[in-house]
């Protein structure tokens, strides 16, 4: 019935039924409790079960089928939720040095020179304590999504200061190009018009396009995202925010957050490239419409966001004139290696 | 490393690796399968893989042991006279396995094909 199902066929070739096999053997370990409670994952790129991962688990009940990418993110996640933060097979971090590292290694062209403490704190630097604290938030909700611990209020919690950080990120990065380039406009006491948005930013970004084209145009093909985050964190902070629904079926209860009502955040996070995942009904930001709602799942949007921000503040660092920040290092020095490897190694996000 | 290394009861996630597919996927992302597989002697871990050889060899179990099943009435897979080479198609079909596939796995680890 299984591989009926599976390979839509009733005889199998050996290779056929060797993965319906072992996915029985892997049932039977989580039915006698062979493996910890929650503790295990199926790791395949067999495109037949993966499709079919959902069906299977209502099925058989929690099977944790992964992709090989998926593994290692929730590995990540699994140790990380036993307070422990791995750099590398048998290289455990502390968990403030490995955001840091995290940090470092997915923005190279942060390169602000290290100051004496007495030192006037650089802008950049707040820009880089704030992606540090939304890669934690982000594996914070990773966390809660896969082993919940008050997820209800945490999930939310930190969805929220997450939408806070990469405003705060943008902020940011307006406030260091508005040094740079002695940018001054009409209305440039107010803080919120040093804005990377088209609208609370207008008189700024006008500024920026003449002293440095290439910048306002790389802003302005992020517009669609600035936007998604401004709007999201508006609803989130200043209106009514998210409505969180508790979605029960077979194999548990998932957790997510409910759009319908906010068209235009559907509408921007499609205009953000969003298309169709490979294996699952959500989508690759984490939308599912199932015709009575529209549910975000917090978890995949984060992911989603996280991966468009790297990339764009990075560049956006580069096109200010900062260079790789391991370029100023010599060739055998430790740390250069260990961000490295770090890259190379380790599991997560 | 065999699949008969049975996870340990420290706090470890269990990763139960479908090879065959994941060989075919070794071709095109080495680095990625490399890195995975790199882990397997960390604290936290503990991977159990379903090498071919394996595969082939606890085929051939089964089909005695679901043999040995049916004279006993364990295992519900319908016609006794089934041709045997076609006993691998139907081993599976009824869900109810999970008890055979335990004791399938005590026997082997013990040495021997017969149930208990």
């Amino acid at each position: 019935m299984v591989a009926d199902k599976i390979y839509d066929k009733e005889r199998l070739n050996s290779s056929e039924l060797n993965s319906i096999l072992a996915l029985f053997i892997h049932r039977t370990f989580i039915l006698y409790q062979i493996y910890q409670k929650n503790a295990f994952v199926f790791v395949t790129q067999n495109r037949r079960i993966l499709e079919n991962r959902e069906w299977l688990e209502k099925k058989l009940g929690k099977l944790n089928i992964m992709t090989v990418q998926e593994s290692m993110r929730y590995m990540d996640l699994y140790a990380k939720h036993e307070l422990k933060c791995y750099a590398g097979p048998n290289h455990l971090l502390n968990k403030d040095y490995w955001y840091w590292n995290s940090f470092r290694t997915k923005i190279p062209h942060y390169h602000v020179p290290e100051r004496e403490n007495e030192g006037k704190v650089h802008i950049l630097e707040g820009f880089a304590s704030r992606f540090k604290f939304l890669l934690l938030a982000l594996d914070e909700i990773g966390m809660q999504q896969h082993f919940p611990k008050d997820r209800d209020i945490m999930i939310p919690y930190h969805f929220n200061y997450f939408l806070s950080l990469v405003t705060g990120i943008f902020d940011n990065l307006a406030i260091e190009t508005k040094s740079k380039y002695n940018i001054s406009f009409d209305g440039d006491n107010i803080p919120s018009r040093i804005s990377l948005s088209t609208k609370s930013g207008k008189y700024f970004l006008k500024e920026v396009k003449k002293k440095n084209a290439i910048l306002k145009t790389h802003i302005d093909s992020y517009g669609n995202f600035i936007e998604l985050i401004n709007i999201m964190r508006q609803i989130s902070i200043h209106r009514e925010g998210f409505r969180d629904m508790a979605y029960k079926d077979s194999i548990g209860i998932s957790f997510f957050l409910e759009i319908k009502e906010q068209e235009q955040v559907v509408v921007l996070i499609k205009a953000c490239g969003d298309e169709p995942s490979e294996y699952d009904k959500f989508s690759r930001w984490g939308i599912f419409d199932d015709e009575f709602f529209i549910f975000l799942e917090p978890y995949r949007f984060v992911i989603a966001v996280a991966n468009q921000l790297v990339i764009f503040c990075d560049h956006y660092l580069e096109l200010m004139g900062f260079t790789k920040f391991v370029d100023s290092l010599p060739d055998r020095d430790q740390y250069r290696s260990e961000l490295q490897s770090f890259s190379e190694s380790r599991l997560g996000f | 490393m065999s699949w008969l290394n049975y996870p340990d009861k420290k706090q470890k996630l269990s990763l139960f690796l479908e090879t065959e597919s994941l060989n075919n996927y070794l071709s095109s992302n080495e680095k990625e399968i490399s890195k995975l597989l790199n882990y397997r002697n960390s604290e936290h871990f503990n991977f159990t893989r379903s090498t071919d050889s394996f595969n082939s060899n606890i085929i051939d179990k089964i089909n005695q042991f679901v043999i040995f099943s049916v004279e006993n009435d364990h295992v519900q897979i319908g016609d006794k006279n089934i041709n045997p080479s076609e006993y691998k198609y139907v081993h599976f079909v009824p869900e109810m396995t999970a008890v055979e596939w335990l004791q399938i796995k005590y026997t082997i680890r013990k040495g021997s094909i017969q149930a208990s």
